[in-house]
């Protein structure tokens, strides 16, 4: 069932430079339950298309519905949204955890009782019931975190907004945060992720979603992005260094090449090609390994074809 | 709906006065500074007028247009002051996110800081006119240019909260409107001014509450009807201009994307 629909959203910024278009006719879905990576390079966009969903920001043309309502004309949508915009910035850090929570919920009319007891449960949940009556400045970041997020919760949204949800956190607070992240959407609610972690989208996400320049370039399942088993990443180590002309033929075939390395994306057929450009000189070793996000990404921000 | 919005109201009052209850330094030094100032200034001007006595109305008057002053600037600067804090630590989105509405935000936000201002400022009256030993007097007819006073210094203050939302840093604006306002609070203009002028000052936002304040407490004289259609009037439209002001810049800030951001 969609939950979120995004169409042909555009935005433009008059900067001194002059305009700038920050996002050109995005279209795209998303699913109760769904998980989707919106991916892209700096500056390619993500905030501000999340910021026009949650109404902080006004198109200039297009339109963005949650089940249905525009939250542009109709504000009360909003409370079917919960955010994280900019990591744990998103707190008074002179309140406690619950006073937060209970702040946060009063805002959107919540009753202080029911806040108090929804956040006391999800800060049982996130394992912070202890630290509820510590000043929010002397929590750790991570934990700190998991307050912003609870604050995102305690109104129970049916979309969440996550951008870059697990910056600054150690490895334990981010595979905490992943935890939670795949239990809300297992309980229905639809997540939009904004990372620079690829892993951890491609860990969490079944949909991907990267645009560049404000412009979509690829969205579609995850293990699609990933499908094409003929192309594999190969890193060839040699034991002497390359000719000219091998150089000037493997660069045609789009290989990076270093010293003694040629590293190299492609199916058997480009292996096969490379392997007879190399000859005669002795291989080292030859690495193949299957395609990540990270070379879905790459390819991407290098202007290659897309993967689908 | 009504139900919403009283939840608000009180999520805004246990937050200002958690911040104060949690900082009670804070609190205290804000009241203990005022003090120190209001009695050097007080002293000064019995100095000033040395041997010549001083009449108890000119004596009310200071005293009250100090604390009336005192009580505007900081209800005057509290919502700007608020949304550049906002924007510092970035809460400023969350508050749109969360309320729907930045404006209902600020004026509850304001209503509670007040009701913690006023309660400061009565302890102050109360020590300052016992120091300088100044009576006033406190009948119920004080509510309405207090009331019409604050109304128009909201509206001052959600037209600098409306400059603060478009570029954030503006200290040093609002600090000039802050001394802007001692012109128009203090000067007895009923006692300085022809009175073929005085209906001018009407138009000039808090003169006329200020001028209804001194009438009721330093000269304990009742207001007429028209003195209390003024007061009232001149509250409102500064505080109905603030309101306009304050929601075109929140459109303003939506079309440029820049609510978040110092």
């Amino acid at each position: 069932m969609t939950l979120l629909s995004v169409r042909s959203l555009t935005k433009t910024f008059r900067g001194e430079d002059g305009p700038r278009a920050a996002v050109s006719n995005l279209d795209f879905d998303l699913d109760c339950g769904e998980i989707l990576a919106f991916l892209g390079p700096n500056g390619a966009g993500k905030t501000t298309t999340i910021k026009m969903i949650a109404a902080l920001v006004k198109p200039d043309h297009g339109r963005v519905l949650i089940d249905g309502e525009d939250p542009q004309c109709h504000s009360q949508c909003l409370s079917k949204i919960g955010a994280i915009l900019e990591g744990n910035r998103n707190l008074y850090w002179r309140l406690t955890p619950i006073e937060n929570i209970e702040y946060f919920a009063g805002i959107r009319g919540i009753p202080r009782k029911k806040a108090r007891s929804e956040g006391e449960t999800l800060l049982e949940r996130f394992g912070l019931a202890d630290r509820m009556r510590s000043p929010v400045f002397k929590l750790s970041r991570g934990m700190q975190q998991k307050v912003a997020i609870i604050i995102s919760l305690v109104h129970r949204p049916r979309l969440l907004l996550l951008d870059e949800p697990s910056l600054g956190l150690d490895v334990e607070a981010a595979n905490d945060m992943n935890e939670i992240i795949q239990q809300l959407a297992g309980a229905g609610i639809g997540v939009l992720l904004t990372t620079h972690q690829l892993a951890l989208a491609e860990k969490l996400a079944q949909n991907v979603l990267i645009i560049r320049n404000g412009r979509k370039v690829l969205h579609c399942p995850l293990h699609e992005a990933l499908r094409e088993t003929n192309r594999r990443n190969h890193t060839i180590s040699l034991l002497a260094p390359l000719t000219d002309v091998q150089h000037s033929h493997l660069r045609i075939l789009g290989a990076q090449l270093q010293s003694s390395t040629v590293t190299f994306s492609g199916d058997s057929a480009v292996l096969y090609a490379v392997l007879d450009l190399l000859r005669p000189l002795e291989i080292n070793e030859i690495r193949t390994s299957a395609r990540t996000l990270d070379d879905v990404f790459m390819e991407i921000a290098r202007h290659a074809q897309p993967a689908c | 709906m009504h139900s919403q919005r009283a939840n608000h109201l009180a999520a805004e009052g246990r937050r200002v006065f958690a911040v104060a209850r949690r900082y009670p330094l804070q609190t205290f030094s804000g009241i203990l500074t005022v003090l120190v100032i209001f009695i050097s200034l007080f002293t000064g001007a019995q100095y000033l007028a040395g041997s010549a006595s001083v009449s108890h109305d000119r004596q009310g008057s200071l005293v009250l247009g100090l604390v009336l002053w005192n009580l505007l600037i900081l209800s005057l600067s509290e919502i700007s002051r608020g949304i550049q804090a906002e924007a510092q630590i970035g809460t400023l989105e969350h508050l749109f996110l969360a309320s729907q509405s930045l404006l209902r935000v600020m004026l509850f936000r304001a209503f509670s800081s007040q009701v913690l201002f006023l309660a400061m400022n009565s302890v102050i009256l109360v020590i300052v006119s016992l120091t300088s030993r100044t009576t006033l007097s406190a009948s119920p007819a004080i509510m309405l240019p207090i009331l019409a006073a604050l109304l128009a210094t909201n509206g001052i203050g959600l037209a600098l909260g409306a400059l603060a939302l478009l570029w954030k840093r503006i200290g040093a604006a609002v600090g000039l409107v802050q001394f802007l306002v001692v012109s128009l609070v203090v000067p007895p203009f009923e006692q300085l001014i022809s009175k073929s002028l005085l209906p001018w000052t009407n138009l000039l936002p808090l003169a006329p509450a200020a001028r209804a304040l001194r009438s009721v407490m330093a000269r304990q004289e009742m207001l007429g009807w028209t003195d209390v259609v003024t007061v009232l009037a001149n509250g409102c439209v500064y505080f109905l201009l603030g309101v306009f002001v304050f929601r075109l810049s929140d459109k303003l800030v939506r079309e440029r994307g820049a609510l978040a951001g110092y």
